[in-house]
């Protein structure tokens, strides 16, 4: 999987841009404020449609204008050549194609192209709340599995009309009936999801824990595990457990209006050395564990996918130590196509063949010499 | 964007054309200087036709159905089976579904699926008027709801009310589309059809 060129127009501080890109690392230098994020945030919205800065579409405009554009070419996940368009205007929305040919569902883009950001960003994954960490599983899975993304969709839609049901109750009581037919999806779909999330964990934790210790040189040992809204047994009963749990939420959820047990209130309990990393650790450490965390995501969608995603590092040189910035970059060679951004040269060095570098200021990419 | 029109008549053509769905003011505004410059006669029979579906226009006494008269044709219809009734959320759908030429039952307009966001709760689809229907000549009722989740919730409860009335209910196959390629199903639709196969 690569991305061999990269065209924008209107997209962020890009008037227009187009970029041939190398297909092993591509480094972009420049000060703060001249656009290199915005570059990794154009090509990671080419594979998911969405924003890695968690931007709502039309803050992607650039100012003044009232579209944006983002185009590129390169070869697939299944080794295909393909060209992926997605266009945004206000009020219509946004737009994909792949190939020419207009996609119906966001979830026929997903896993053609797949990308991994690591950014400043990531300290929220172990700082922020449990939305933040079941984001990060939702996209990691959805990118490997379009199915689990409608099943995801479908859910959240199942919640918000449960939601309403219970406050449609409470106004109005001894109207159940109405109520009891959103348990039937909200368990199904819900349940589904939980399995799949369950599985992937498995998957991500072996990784995360032999790639943390890596970078920070066997010193540290870190632990993801699933924490779900409610204990169950084995795989085969979550259904059962899940009724069950909701029998026992019943009164709260009747107080509250609220849909309050399932896998949109599941948690990723993250633990270093044993004890919680979120209540103990530095910020280093938060860092290092949030970038474990990241490549073992794109280990699983290499793995899943059969090609390795792009791999997009934004800024990483702040925040980490030297010794272990060092070790993370020896460890980048062995991922497929990456893309860098920084501010300072030096921080590079030359650690493998195949590198282009650019300079990006005010909005233009140039070759860099 | 506000526009100034030098006729007030014209002005509110415009705005009521823009009412409609999917029209913004920009078509509203084409089309009403497509109403203004075309021939009166032209004119008068789109208003004719619009007053006259509001005033002939009425819902079919036993299946909800769009009609003319106190009971719709296909009601009416002695050719039908009576054993069998396929409910559906719109009018449109019974147009559908009439129109595979393969079914010979008889009908049920819900006028809606349940959706608490929407505001729309049991009471607010002819679900009771259904379950009034049921009587000893009745053996099936096909649920032809939306293949959505507001569909399918609604399919449950229809389900519920229906069942315990020792009638046979029983939902449309959701699969694969006919001269598909299984290779370009998408994957959504594959796993939804492989959970609802069916023996051979």
């Amino acid at each position: 999987m690569h991305l061999q060129g990269l065209s924008l127009s209107h997209f962020r501080n890009y008037a227009s841009l187009s970029l041939a890109c190398d297909l092993q690392t591509n480094v972009f230098i420049g000060s703060n404020g001249q656009g290199k994020t915005n570059l990794l945030e154009a090509v990671y919205y080419l594979c998911v449609a969405r924003s890695c800065r968690e931007a709502q579409d039309r803050d992607l405009v650039r100012m003044g204008a009232d579209h944006f554009l983002i185009q590129g070419q390169g070869r697939s996940a299944e080794g295909r050549e393909v060209e992926v368009q997605i266009r945004y205007a206000r009020p219509a929305g946004k737009k994909v194609f792949v190939n020419e040919s207009p996609q119906r569902n966001l979830s026929d883009l997903y896993g053609i192209l797949a990308a991994v950001v690591i950014s400043p960003d990531d300290r929220r994954l172990v700082q922020g709340s449990p939305g933040s960490r079941r984001r990060f599983l939702d996209i990691a899975i959805s990118q490997s599995n379009a199915a689990y993304l409608s099943a995801l969709q479908e859910y959240r839609r199942v919640v918000r009309q449960r939601n309403e049901a219970l406050r449609a109750h409470q106004e109005r009581p001894g109207k159940m009936e109405g109520l009891e037919v959103w348990n039937a999806p909200l368990v199904a779909l819900g349940s589904r999801i939980m399995r799949k999330r369950v599985e992937v964990v498995e998957d991500l934790k072996e990784e995360a824990s032999r790639i943390h210790a890596a970078v920070s040189d066997d010193s540290e040992c870190l632990e993801i595990a699933y924490a779900p809204s409610f204990e169950y047994e084995t795989l085969a009963d979550i259904e059962q457990a899940f009724e069950e749990a909701l029998d026992r939420a019943a009164p709260r959820e009747r107080a509250r209006c609220m849909t309050e047990v399932g896998p949109h209130r599941d948690d990723l309990a993250i633990r270093m050395n044993g004890v919680s990393l979120q209540a103990f650790g530095s910020q280093g450490q938060h860092k290092t564990a949030a970038t474990a965390l990241k490549l073992a995501e794109a280990r699983f969608l290499w793995h899943r996918l059969q090609a390795p995603p792009l791999l997009l590092l934004d800024d990483i040189f702040a925040e980490i130590d030297a010794a272990r910035t060092g070790r993370l970059m020896e460890m980048v060679p062995a991922y497929g196509q990456t893309f860098i951004t920084t501010a300072k040269e030096s921080d590079i060095g030359d650690y493998r063949r195949g590198i282009t570098r650019f300079r990006v200021h005010g909005g233009a990419v140039t070759p860099y010499d | 964007m506000v526009r100034k029109y030098s006729s007030e008549a014209l002005a509110i053509l415009v705005d009521e054309l823009s009412r409609l769905p999917n029209i913004g003011r920009v078509t509203a505004q084409r089309l009403a200087f497509h109403i203004l410059k075309g021939p009166a006669e032209r004119a008068f029979s789109l208003s004719d036709a619009i007053r006259a579906v509001k005033e002939k226009v009425r819902y079919c006494d036993v299946c909800w159905n769009i009609t003319e008269s106190e009971t719709c044709e296909i009601c009416h219809d002695a050719r039908r089976r009576p054993e069998t009734i396929c409910v559906v959320e719109e009018p449109r759908d019974v147009i559908t579904l009439e129109s595979t030429g393969e079914y010979r039952g008889l009908y049920h307009v819900l006028h809606g699926a349940l959706s608490p966001l929407d505001n729309i709760t049991p009471d607010d689809i002819r679900a009771r008027e259904l379950v009034d229907r049921m009587s000893d000549s009745v053996e099936e009722v096909i649920i032809a709801t939306n293949p959505n989740i507001e569909g399918e919730a609604t399919a449950l409860y229809l389900s519920r009310l229906i069942k315990p009335l020792g009638v046979r209910v029983t939902r449309l196959a959701r699969g694969l589309p006919m001269g598909g390629d299984l290779e370009y199903a998408d994957e959504v639709t594959l796993a939804r059809a492989l959970e609802g196969r069916t023996e051979l």
